[in-house]
């Protein structure tokens, strides 16, 4: 469903991914994990088709995203860690937009369980300017499911959520996964990478450090058995592993 | 208190100003800073370009003396009647989060907040005098103007106090206020009174020049004039030339801005919530203009009520255009753009039938109007790819092509100015026709209406199309949201664009141009076939010229990444 190989990305002199190379099937959900400033992000742009890759491919439900980038659109959804909403459109017209750009012929029998299910419903006609900060990226989250995608690449999907809402999103991702979409999930809150991810892609410095499963990483490095994720992570990014003294 | 106000904005313009020299090592910056100084130049100091323009004064002739007076009347009107803008007490975010939890008096809040705006009132004043007043008497004209300014500028920022302590205090907070209002009721009575009484003469006027008269003679006279009377005081110190006179002139003034400075001061019981409204109120407008628009319209939550159909199927770039047309209505943009031509057309109606004047004048001023919109429509109306090219990375994640996407976005502003135009063609139409001997036939106003609508949709997607090209190739050099740079630079950079894009847009227009010529010297004996050919002909290549480049464009967006346009 999502192929990427040996994925290179250069800003100028400086190579935020470098040689990159992975697979998503459908029903699988892969964490993207890696300190800041590692590459996850241009590796998501890529992905989307917001940023062209410097070489290597990038083919998502069959379509290269940058021969047939439309078709590739077609198939995703991207949700960023920061809404990007329109602000004169009301919740249900950001719906309607994404629906004709998607050509969602049955929007409507769409919209309202949606809307329920992202409990904004009561909200459905105030303009996005209105709505708080963890509201905004439900109606973002609503705009990226509406389509029903069959690859789903979200960017730090929590933010903003409260308890019941974070609860909420973490069945929606399990769902769809479930029901055959392809995820990719960047996040630092490993609790929700190990809860979710099939596997994992450890990111650092551009450059692949570790991916697999959880056991297949663990058994590539069997100085980590037995540790939690947190640890694993720490370990295989370089970062420090002790907390600084109080 | 003061040291710390003082601190804040002494280092606040040091480092504005340090970071525009440092800007100044990028050539963009540099060059369209020599382009902006020889402007200035050429505009305030070269005498050659000044030399047969009257410079003294604008407000030369006692026609012009009573109009700056009734204008300042009705500025005031409007805002105690409709209210005054609410930015008038707003502060910036920072300004909010710092200093309303200090330990600061409302008095200092206001007094800091006035200071602050004397920036905008010397700039004003130095403009004035640069424009109008040099000369001998260039100081104590602008003395003039930095008085009127400042007046207004406490008047505005008091109607605003009044206001909010209405709404916050209901009749307590009017009662506090009474002097201020009742002065206001009674010049607004004189006002209507006067007004009444030169109804009859109004309705037998014949054009709008003697209309004119009647009004201008009506507040020279009393009781109009008492009315004007604090308005002229605030006007003459700006009129009065140097002398013992401009001295009688300028002490009622400043005893009028001394009074408005008390009264400001004494109306501060609203302030605080008023001012962290009205900050909200402009911190929505500056996230409004760096999300997407550079008008900083707001769009108010009643606007969401009224909204468009979109159906979920049929070409999916309509959604664009859809989701534009929706900020048009929705910011009030979409009823000045009809508003004004069906204006123009009601008086069309009412008023050419009178005389070949008034026909004229309404004729001449639609074609103008709709003529500026060829250069000023681009720069005004920007719902288009050059407010979505700070949203990039959204835009580029849609499942559209390039093309796509540039060409709904072209449309979304070509489509509402052509609109606007084609009603203004209308209005000048029915304003021609309704001259005794009209040179325009039935059968080629008909041919004019059915032509000029291709026509216009085409000059305006080559005109937008080629706004747009500019803004995608060389998005440094146009004013992309909150990147819009300040100073003379920025407008050393507009002029550039500007000079750019009308040279495209002439090129764009050339080949259109010379077909209209042709189908004019082969059917210039039947006039209704040579308009009908020469409009739907130029307009349609236009339509295809447009359609080609943004193909071209479109494969520059998709090439384009989010780190290039800032």
């Amino acid at each position: 469903m999502i192929s990427v190989q040996d994925l290179t990305r250069h800003y100028g002199d400086f190579t935020a991914v470098d040689h990159i190379s992975f697979d998503v099937k459908p029903g699988e959900v892969l964490g993207l994990v890696g300190p800041n400033g590692a590459g996850k992000t241009t590796t998501l742009r890529c992905l989307s088709g917001i940023i062209a890759p410097s070489s290597g491919s990038v083919t998502i439900a069959g379509h290269n995203i940058q021969t047939d980038g439309v078709g590739a659109k077609k198939a995703l959804a991207f949700i960023p860690d920061e809404p990007h909403l329109f602000d004169h459109l009301t919740v249900e017209e950001h719906l309607r937009f994404v629906a004709r750009l998607y050509g969602v012929a049955d929007a409507e029998q769409r919209i309202q369980p949606l809307l329920v299910e992202l409990e904004i419903a009561d909200k459905r006609r105030a303009l996005s300017t209105e709505l708080s900060r963890g509201m905004k990226q439900k109606l973002a989250i609503a705009c990226g499911l509406l389509h029903d995608p069959s690859v789903l690449i979200l960017d730090e999907p929590l933010t903003g959520l409260d308890p019941g809402g974070m609860r909420r999103m973490r069945a929606t991702i399990a769902n769809r996964a479930r029901a055959g979409s392809a995820v990719i999930l960047s996040s630092h809150l490993l609790t929700l990478v190990e809860e979710l991810c099939t596997k994992l892609f450890v990111i650092r410095r551009g450059a692949c450090v570790a991916y697999g499963t959880l056991d297949d990483i663990v058994s590539a490095h069997p100085e980590l058995a037995g540790r939690s994720l947190e640890d694993v992570f720490l370990a295989l990014t370089g970062a420090t592993e002790e907390a600084p003294a109080p | 208190m003061i040291g710390a106000f003082a601190f804040l904005a002494l280092h606040s313009t040091r480092n504005q100003i340090a970071l525009r020299l440092r800007r100044l090592r990028n050539p963009r910056y540099a060059i369209a800073l020599m382009l902006g100084v020889a402007y200035f130049w050429f505009v305030f100091f070269n005498r050659s370009a000044r030399q047969g323009r009257d410079v003294t004064t604008p407000f030369a002739g006692d026609a012009l003396g009573t109009l700056l007076p009734v204008a300042l009347l009705l500025y005031a009107a409007y805002m105690w009647i409709v209210g005054a803008d609410r930015t008038a007490l707003a502060f910036s975010n920072a300004e909010v989060s710092m200093l309303f939890p200090a330990p600061v008096s409302r008095r200092g809040l206001i007094v800091y907040k006035l200071v602050r705006s004397q920036a905008a009132v010397l700039t004003s004043s130095i403009i004035w005098v640069l424009l109008f007043g040099r000369g001998h008497d260039a100081l104590t004209r602008g003395l003039g103007y930095w008085v009127l300014f400042s007046t207004l500028n406490l008047h505005r920022l008091g109607v605003a106090l009044v206001r909010a302590a209405s709404g916050e205090h209901g009749a307590r907070g009017l009662r506090k206020s009474w002097l201020p209002i009742v002065l206001f009721g009674i010049v607004a009575a004189v006002v209507v009174a006067g007004l009444v009484g030169i109804r009859q003469p109004l309705s037998h006027a014949e054009d709008l020049h003697a209309m004119f008269g009647i009004v201008t003679g009506a507040f020279a006279a009393p009781p109009l004039s008492w009315a004007l009377l604090p308005f002229r005081i605030a006007v003459m110190p700006a009129v009065t030339p140097a002398g013992s006179a401009w001295i009688r002139a300028m002490l009622p003034a400043l005893g009028l801005l001394a009074l408005h400075f008390v009264w400001v001061l004494r109306s501060d019981a609203a302030f605080e919530e008023a001012a962290a409204d009205a900050s909200a109120v402009q911190a929505r407008r500056i996230e409004a203009m760096r999300a997407r628009r550079l008008t900083g319209a707001s769009i108010s939550t009643k606007s969401a009520q009224r909204t468009l159909k979109l159906s979920p199927m049929g070409a999916p770039a309509f959604a664009l255009v859809w989701k534009n047309w929706l900020w048009l209505m929705r910011s009030g943009q979409l009823r000045t753009l009809i508003g004004l031509p069906v204006l123009a057309i009601l008086a069309a109606i009412v008023f050419a039938g009178r005389s070949t004047h008034a026909a004229l004048v309404i004729a001449g001023l639609c074609a103008a109007i709709g003529g500026t919109l060829i250069f000023f429509g681009p720069m005004t109306m920007r719902n288009d790819l050059r407010g979505e090219l700070r949203r990039l990375p959204m835009i580029k994640s849609l499942p559209l092509s390039g093309q796509q996407i540039i060409f709904a976005e072209v449309a979304s502003s070509a489509s509402p100015t052509a609109l606007m135009q084609y009603l203004l063609v209308i209005a000048s139409l029915i304003a021609v026709s309704r001259i005794d001997e009209t040179p325009v036939t039935l059968a080629v106003a008909l041919a004019i209406a059915v032509a000029s609508p291709l026509l216009l949709l085409g000059i305006n997607l080559a005109n937008f199309t080629v706004h747009n090209a500019f803004a995608l190739v060389l998005p440094g050099w146009v004013r992309l949201g909150e990147s819009s740079p300040g100073g003379i630079e920025a407008m050393g950079q507009a002029m550039l664009s500007s000079i750019v894009t009308l040279f495209l847009l002439v090129l764009l227009l050339l080949g259109p141009g010379l077909g209209a010529a042709a189908a004019y010297f082969v059917l210039r004996q039947h006039v209704v076939a040579m308009v009908l050919v020469a409009g739907t002909v130029s307009g349609a290549a236009l339509c295809l010229e447009s359609y080609l480049l943004a193909e071209l464009l479109g494969g520059t967006l998709e090439r384009t990444e989010p780190m290039h346009v800032g």
